[in-house]
Formats: structure tokens, sequence, C-alpha cells
């Protein structure tokens, strides 16, 4: 839209809240898959690692494509998802990289790791059932 | 995990029951009424199938996750239903939608587009199909869908008939391409514009407080902390909504010439004048300050090279548009992005003047090469040369100020976008000369009204000369 007032919008976006579902139950499945150690379909895994390789790739400043969310809101998924401490201590890209390496060798990773996965995994989805509306105020005294 | 078992599923199932029957009423009411094209109608009946399936879901379907996932289709589902009310033959803006559509069909997009007009001066573009069509397809794997593109058009009820203002559809239509057909010309360059060094200058703008005690942050940590975090934002906010306007303005000039121009121009101006004459200027959260996209239709103007070719009643109108956007008063105004990292850290983006300002640099730093890269993204045989303006509008321009259509020049049909322009070319330089020339009974005409008629005419007229050209060429052999 063209007009001068605050509060425009000349994009009709659709609701995407049924493929957020979809892509919640895929995740839902690798988590558990994960959990009780059976088998995961290489058609999960690669969901995660393109999700995670988009995420990545917009922080270095390139674009790969993910079919069902922007390249930023990935992103902001990725950073909203990480704990404080993995989010003080590492970029997003460096945490990117680390899950991706757990995922590569996911029949091979230890106890710890396999609960950093999950935790991250289960963050995710929470993020994910949650659509994205206007950033909250923080009442605090700045 | 509640199941069937409990008492209130069968009533749950009901009331759901309830609800897709009323729209299925709904449906079946708009399948009565006449569309501008027979693919409305197909659509509406795949709707109407969709409904179908969802009513019998409704009949036997055993939990809540279930009822969960088919209310949320129906909601979507609903919504599309709500667009296409009003897609009727007499509320079709039909000449304005000739030169989109042209434009669509060239580009090999097999896309259906309706429209649905709104009593708010508010132009809007989105496909809603894709992305439910998948949906559906997993939902409802028996049902074949039409995998054609649907791509909604909201226009205000007032612009049906002036067809110069629809000239903003060459916007529109630049959303089109970077969002809808695959192109994805805002989402590549967004992440290397996030890597402009404003994002480090942008730091001192972005305030974090600690609300966990057991973290300590060096400054290390908190400068990445608050790079990361910058990203994020911008990425959701301001510069990527303002970068997608600027490629729609871009297209609009590419794909629309002029007339794209005109046509904005005219709508920012009649929302910014003040009471002393100003124009007034403001930060929006999705659209860049009107006075910077003037600078960013002017830009395209000199890579397209039209500085040369404009007559100089019409380099006039655009140099006092010029002036009055760089005259512009923005209005100053303080607001914040806030966000927090768990329960651990709060943020705040504090956006006012100077942080608008580094922001909208990264912008115009930029605006060149992402000029180079929509012109490149966009196929050659869909962009209006300024060499056709030159050569075309002019002649056309003249018609029109003779009362005549501009429709063909030496017996051919002309393009649909030269016509546009003729017209507006011919409100700029002939409006005098049409209202000395009116006849006395004719007074009561507008000019405006009379040069819309002549370059709908035009349109409809030229559109089915070449579909005729098309069809005697494609004629097989006696």
């Amino acid at each position: 839209m063209l007009l001068a007032v605050d509060k425009r919008n000349d994009l009709v976006t659709p609701e995407n809240k049924l493929e957020r579902l979809y892509l919640i139950q895929y995740l839902m499945e690798v988590k558990e898959s994960i959990e009780n150690q059976t088998f995961i379909l290489e058609e999960q895994l690669n969901t995660i690692k393109s999700f995670l390789k988009s995420g990545k790739a917009h922080y270095e400043g390139s674009f790969i494509d993910f079919p069902t969310l922007e390249t930023a809101e990935i992103f902001s998924l990725l950073s909203r998802s990480l704990t404080t401490e993995q989010i003080v201590k590492f970029s997003i890209k460096e945490n990117a990289d680390y899950f991706l390496g757990l995922i590569n060798r996911i029949n091979s990773i230890d106890r710890t790791d396999k609960t950093t996965l999950v935790n991250f995994i289960s963050s995710l989805i929470n993020n994910l059932s949650v659509q994205n509306t206007e950033t909250p105020r923080n009442f605090f005294d700045w | 995990m509640v199941t069937s078992t409990d008492n209130f599923f069968g009533n749950s199932l009901q009331v759901h029951h309830d609800q897709v029957f009323a729209l299925s009423n709904q449906i079946e009411k708009l399948k009565l009424t006449s569309y501008p094209s027979i693919e409305i109608s197909n659509f509406i009946k795949e709707l109407s199938n969709i409904c179908g399936l969802l009513l019998k879901k409704f009949e036997g379907i055993s939990s809540y996750s279930d009822i969960k996932l088919y209310r949320q289709t129906f909601n979507d589902l609903q919504k599309i239903v709500s667009y296409i009310s009003q897609a009727n033959i007499t509320q079709h803006p039909m000449e304005v939608m000739v030169p989109a559509k042209e434009l669509i069909l060239k580009f090999g997009d097999e896309t259906l587009f309706f429209t649905q007009p709104l009593w708010i001066l508010n132009y809007a573009i989105g496909d809603v199909w894709s992305r439910f069509s998948n949906s559906i397809n997993k939902l409802f794997p028996e049902l074949v869908l039409d995998s054609k593109k649907k791509i909604l058009i909201q226009f205000p009820i007032i612009h049906k008939d002036d067809v110069l203002l629809g000239c903003v559809m060459g916007h529109e239509l630049g959303h089109y391409f970077d969002l809808h057909s695959g192109l994805n010309m805002s989402a590549t360059l967004l992440p290397q514009l996030l890597q402009h060094e404003n994002i480090n200058e942008l730091k001192n703008y972005l305030q974090l407080k600690i609300t966990n005690t057991a973290i300590q942050l060096d400054s290390t940590q908190e400068d990445r902390l608050k790079h990361d975090l910058l990203l994020k934002i911008l990425g959701e906010n301001h510069l990527i909504n303002w970068l997608k306007e600027f490629i729609a303005d871009i297209a609009g000039i590419l794909l629309y010439g002029p007339a794209s121009h005109f046509s904005g121009d005219s709508i920012f101006t009649f929302s910014s004048l003040s009471e002393n004459g100003n124009l007034t200027d403001a930060y929006s959260p999705t659209h860049p300050r009107s006075s910077i996209r003037s600078i960013v239709r002017l830009t395209t103007f000199n890579k397209l090279g039209y500085e040369q070719n404009f007559e100089p009643t019409i380099q006039d109108t655009i140099d006092v548009s010029k002036q009055k956007w760089e005259s512009a008063q923005t209005y100053d105004s303080i607001n914040f992005i806030d966000g927090n990292i768990s329960n651990d850290l709060v943020y705040r983006l504090i956006l006012q003047k100077e942080s608008y300002r580094l922001i909208e640099e990264i912008l115009l730093d930029n605006l060149e090469s992402i000029i180079d890269f929509v012109i490149q993204k966009i196929p050659d045989n869909l962009h209006y040369s300024s060499i056709t303006f030159k050569e075309l509008v002019p002649k056309l321009s003249q018609k029109i100020s003779n009362f005549i259509p501009p429709n063909e020049l030496l017996n051919k049909p002309v393009d649909s976008i030269s016509i546009l322009n003729a017209g507006w070319h011919a409100y700029i330089s002939y409006k005098e000369k049409l209202s000395d020339n009116l006849a006395e009974n004719e007074q009561d005409y507008n000019i405006r009204e009379v040069i819309n008629n002549l370059v709908k005419k035009a349109l409809m007229s030229a559109h089915i000369h070449r579909r005729w050209n098309d069809v005697s060429l494609n004629k097989p052999n006696d």
C-alpha cells in the first residue's frame, strides 16, 4: 500500500498456521525418536538440517531458501530457541553449526548432547506454536 | 491425552460441524454469481469441494488434535472465501487488470487473479492459495487441486474506474514478482544488507538489561549479542519491510514506466498534505518515508535512461514532485522495539531520528545495486523501455488530446503500458486543451473522467486487437 499513515499494510500475508502445524509435527516426531532412540526418517532430519543451514546462511550474508518460512523468521526462531547461556557464549551462527554437527552424527552423540538437542527442538516447537506477534513492551525503567 | 471418551467430545464435534455447514451455505450462494472469468467460478467450486470434505471429517473424527487441525483448515478456508466474496463482475476493475494479467502471462506464470474492493485507500496483493493448497494436499490427498497460484488484489473501490490511479498496480506487481513468483528478491538481498557497517553504529541504540544477576556479560559478549539481536530485529521489522517497498517501487517503474511514478506520487501527496501546504512525512514500521521513496523512483528513472527522454512539461511535473518531497517535513517520533531472552535479559531498540537515518542509509547506500538486481531478476521482455516511452507516448497522448482512444498507431495495436503512460501524459500536458474543446453541452464532464474513459477503451480495444492478430498468426494453413 502507498498511504502515509502509520499502520500500513500492502501485503496480504495469509496465515501459515497449517504449515506450521506440519513443521511442528515433523519436529515432534524427530524429538520423540531421539528421546526413544528409534529410527528417524531421513526426510525429517533433512528438514531440520535445511532449517539450520538457512538460518546460518542468513547470518553470513547469503540466502538459502527454506520452503515454509522466511529466512529472517528462521533466524529469529533460532535466536528465541537458544538458552541464555548458549546465546551469550556463542553467536547464533556458531550455535547453528553446533546443532548441525549433532544432527550429522545423531546416532553417536552422548547423553548430554542428546539432552541439549532435545531441549533445543522442544524450544523450537514452543516458539513455532506461538504466532509471531508484536514484540511485548518491556515496562522497565530504562 | 484427551480422547473421544470424554463427555464433551460429541458436542465439540457438533459445534465445529455447524460452523462448516454455515460456511458451506455461503459458498453455495457465491456459486450463483457472475464472475469476470470462468476460472473464478471453478475456484469457488474447488473451495466448495474442500468445504464438503471438511464437513464429512467433522462427522467422524476421533481426537481433539484432529479437531484442531481441521478447525485451522476451516479458518483458512473461510478467510479465502471472504476474499473472493466480492470478486464478481460488477465490482471487478476490468481495464486496470488487463496490463497486469498480460505481464504475468508474459512471465509464464499460470495465475488466477481476483479482486476485492475496499472502502479504504489501500492497495494490497498476496498469494492466498499456494500454502493453503499444500496443506490441503496432505489433508485430503484424494482431492486433485488446481495448481495455479491464486493472487488476491485488494483495491480502493473508489478507484475502480480510475485507470490512471490504477497504475499503482505496477508497484503491486513488483510485490508479486518479489514474493510470489519465485524470484525471492527481498529475501536474497536482506542478508547482504545486514552486513552493512551501520549495524555496528546501531548497537548504540540497542539497550540490554540483565534481569538475572547470575549472568555477567563481558564487552565482547555484549557486542556480539547486540549484533545478533540487531540482525534479528531488523530482519523482522523495518529493514525488511522497507526493502520490500523499495523493490516494489523499482519494479513499478520498470514494468509500468513513469505511469507508476505519477499514480504513486498522486496518492502519496493526497495522504500527506498539511494545512500550510507542505508535505508531511513519517517513519512507519511497514513503509519507508515517502521522501525516500521519491529518491528511489527518481534514481530508477535515471538508471533506465528516462532522464533525457522526458518532454519539458513532463520533466517539470517530475521536478515539482522531487522538490516537494525534498522539502517535506518529517514528523519526528520515538519508538521502541522491545524483546527478551528467556527471563534473563531484556532488550530495547530505540528508534528515533538518528537510528532511523542509519537504517535508511543501509538501503540508500545499496540503492544502485538493489535497482541493478531488480532489473537483472525481472526478465527483459517485461521491462518497459524509455525508448518506447519516447517513441510512442507523445503520439498517443496527442490522440487523447483530440478525444481519440490511443489504442493503435499505423494500424497496429499499441501495448497496454504505453496506453497507460499516454493517459498520464495527456492528463499532464493537455488538460486545458481538452477542457477548451469540450462541446458546450458536455461541460459537466470531468477531464479526468474523459481521459480515463479513452484509456479504458484503448486498453480493451488494443487487447482484443492483439488477440485477434495472435489468432490470425497462429491460424493453420488452409
